[in-house]
């Protein structure tokens, strides 16, 4: 029987690929259970991809620090950069996406978007075609939101469901689950589930601590991954200052000379 | 020590009872993105009831109005009559204004604030739910409403997430939100996937004549293997070609109609129910 050993230090050794790859089974059920999870009418909505690699972790989470740089809030500003360090944290991301909300939507006059008993606001805000379809291929959506909205309010219920349902999963695995609206935007934005107009991303993590909580201000510059890099380089400083020829003496000890090799 | 009998009503109805309130427990801890605030108040009884009789003018007595919603009044019906455990945890929000302020743009306006703005002049109710609303609080509980249909799930009990019943829950006055939903905890005579989902108690309601009628309009020309002249046939028998039943789009003022007067009777009926909520919740007051 193979040894598998895990262990999450250091970043992406075989030790830590081990334990990545069990948060990536994690991640695979999540996204089974956000497709089983209960639709209105039974309607399929829900599409799924799971982000995992330094690589792509990276680009997602500079994806979030350039939305973060928009942001005029302190706080909000704050608060996407801190998450963006919580993505490079993750072992994996879930991506859920709905494809129905923006184009394909109820048309059960429920109220949810509107407040009224019919969907003809949201479809005045849309462009329609063959009476009241939505082409989305011809929109152009408004730079200045990051969500081409409005969307339909009925599937954003059922994408709760989807989005618990993956969370419940997660809970039950013991591994550590945060849905971001900083890295949902941002992984939309990037194209991931290609065929939503919303996505929802949760990272998830199974670390000896939590990564998406306990956060210190100014995350950014303070995360584990800066301390150690701080701590390499500083070590290497450290290493140089002291001049040392290991192969000729010994530094002293107390008030003793130095040793040497006669 | 008691011997507790798990066959007596009255146990059986606590043991409900009990998985309500774990479940809304459930509802109110789920993980969430927003602060959005989650309420929720759990009917039986009498209240089942009510529900039930909101249900009805909507459906139609023989249930033809609206086939989909006369299923959950046909169940709750035979329940009643029945005396069977049952309740139902109705779990809702308002998330019709938003202090999120991500602009991000989801509900169709460019900022929180003009959403705000415009929920404050023309807040309303559609068909069974209230808006505009903040797409993220909607999203929550959704979650919020699904965490507490699996925690009754995972005891063991059938369950279904019902609009309708949160529609009416809020219609009737039993919660003070613009949204909610109903997630139904029991009955226990059929299995999980049975209750509210094969639905055994509806045998008999429909016949063949009232499905196939029901495919037909809802995606009538899928049924046909050729549409030659633009003009489909419905496939009414196996001499459908010779009848001339063409599907075509038209005004339907017979049942427009009905469906205006349900609407007319629905609210009468859920004026008298609120009323008595109103008294009962006086009295409790006093």
């Amino acid at each position: 029987m193979p040894r598998i050993y895990m262990k999450e230090f250091p970043e992406y050794s075989k030790q830590d690929l081990n334990r990545k790859d069990v948060v990536l089974d994690a991640a695979k059920f999540m996204a089974t259970a956000a497709i089983t999870a209960p639709k209105g009418g039974g309607i399929d909505s829900v599409e799924c991809e799971i982000l995992t690699g330094e690589e792509e972790l990276e680009a997602l989470a500079r994806k979030v620090e350039a939305l973060a740089r928009q942001r005029k809030n302190k706080v909000q500003r704050n608060r996407f950069l801190s998450e963006a360090v919580m993505v490079r944290d993750a072992d994996a991301i879930v991506l859920l996406g709905n494809y129905r909300a923006a184009d394909t939507v109820l048309d059960a006059g429920c109220g949810l978007c509107t407040g009224k008993p019919n969907c003809v606001d949201l479809y005045a805000k849309r462009t329609t075609k063959m009476g009241a379809l939505i082409d989305l291929a011809e929109e152009d959506p408004d730079p200045e939101k990051l969500i081409n909205g409005p969307l339909c309010g009925f599937k954003i219920i059922d994408h709760g469901h989807a989005v618990s349902s993956a969370l419940m999963i997660a809970k039950r695995l013991f591994v550590d689950a945060m849905p971001l609206f900083s890295v949902s935007v941002a992984a939309q934005q990037l194209g991931y589930c290609p065929k939503s107009q919303f996505v929802v991303a949760i990272l998830v993590a199974a670390r000896n601590k939590n990564p998406f909580v306990d956060i210190i201000p100014d995350y950014s510059v303070q995360s584990m991954e800066k301390v150690v890099s701080t701590v390499r380089k500083q070590y290497m400083v450290s290493r140089m200052v002291y001049w040392y020829d290991q192969r000729s003496w010994y530094p002293a000890e107390g008030g003793e000379e130095p040793n040497t090799e006669e | 020590m008691a011997i507790i009998d798990i066959n007596d009503r009255e146990q059986r109805q606590n043991i409900i009872n009990d998985i309500g309130l774990r479940a809304a427990a459930a509802a109110q801890g789920s993980q969430k993105m927003t602060n959005v605030s989650i309420k929720s108040v759990l009917l039986t009884g009498e209240d089942v009831a009510n529900i039930r009789d909101a249900i009805l003018p909507l459906c139609g007595d023989d249930g033809r109005l609206n086939m989909y919603m006369y299923g959950d009044w046909k169940v709750l019906d035979e329940i009643i009559k029945n005396d069977e455990p049952f309740g139902i945890l109705v779990v809702g929000a308002d998330a019709t204004s938003s202090n999120l302020a991500w602009n991000c743009g989801a509900c169709g306006f460019k900022t929180c604030g003009e959403f705000n703005k415009y929920s404050k002049e023309n807040k309303g109710r559609g068909t069974a739910q209230g808006g505009p609303a903040c797409m993220w609080q909607l999203l929550d509980l959704g979650g919020a409403v699904c965490a507490a249909g699996a925690s009754v799930y995972e005891a063991g009990v059938s369950t279904r997430i019902h609009t309708s019943f949160g529609a009416m829950a809020m219609a009737c006055g039993y919660i003070d939100a613009m949204q909610a939903f109903g997630i139904s905890i029991g009955p226990w005579k059929y299995g999980t996937w049975d209750e509210w989902y094969n639905r055994p108690r509806m045998k008999g309601t429909f016949n063949m004549g009232d499905i196939q009628k029901d495919m037909m309009r809802c995606y009538p020309t899928l049924f046909a293997g050729f549409n030659g002249r633009g003009r489909p046939l419905a496939k009414t028998d196996i001499n459908w070609q010779s009848k001339g039943i063409y599907f075509g789009a038209e005004f339907d003022e017979e049942y427009e109609n009905k469906r205006k007067a349900a609407g007319a009777k629905f609210g009468q009926t859920t004026a008298e129910i609120r009323a008595k909520i109103a008294a009962r919740k006086e009295q409790k007051d006093k």
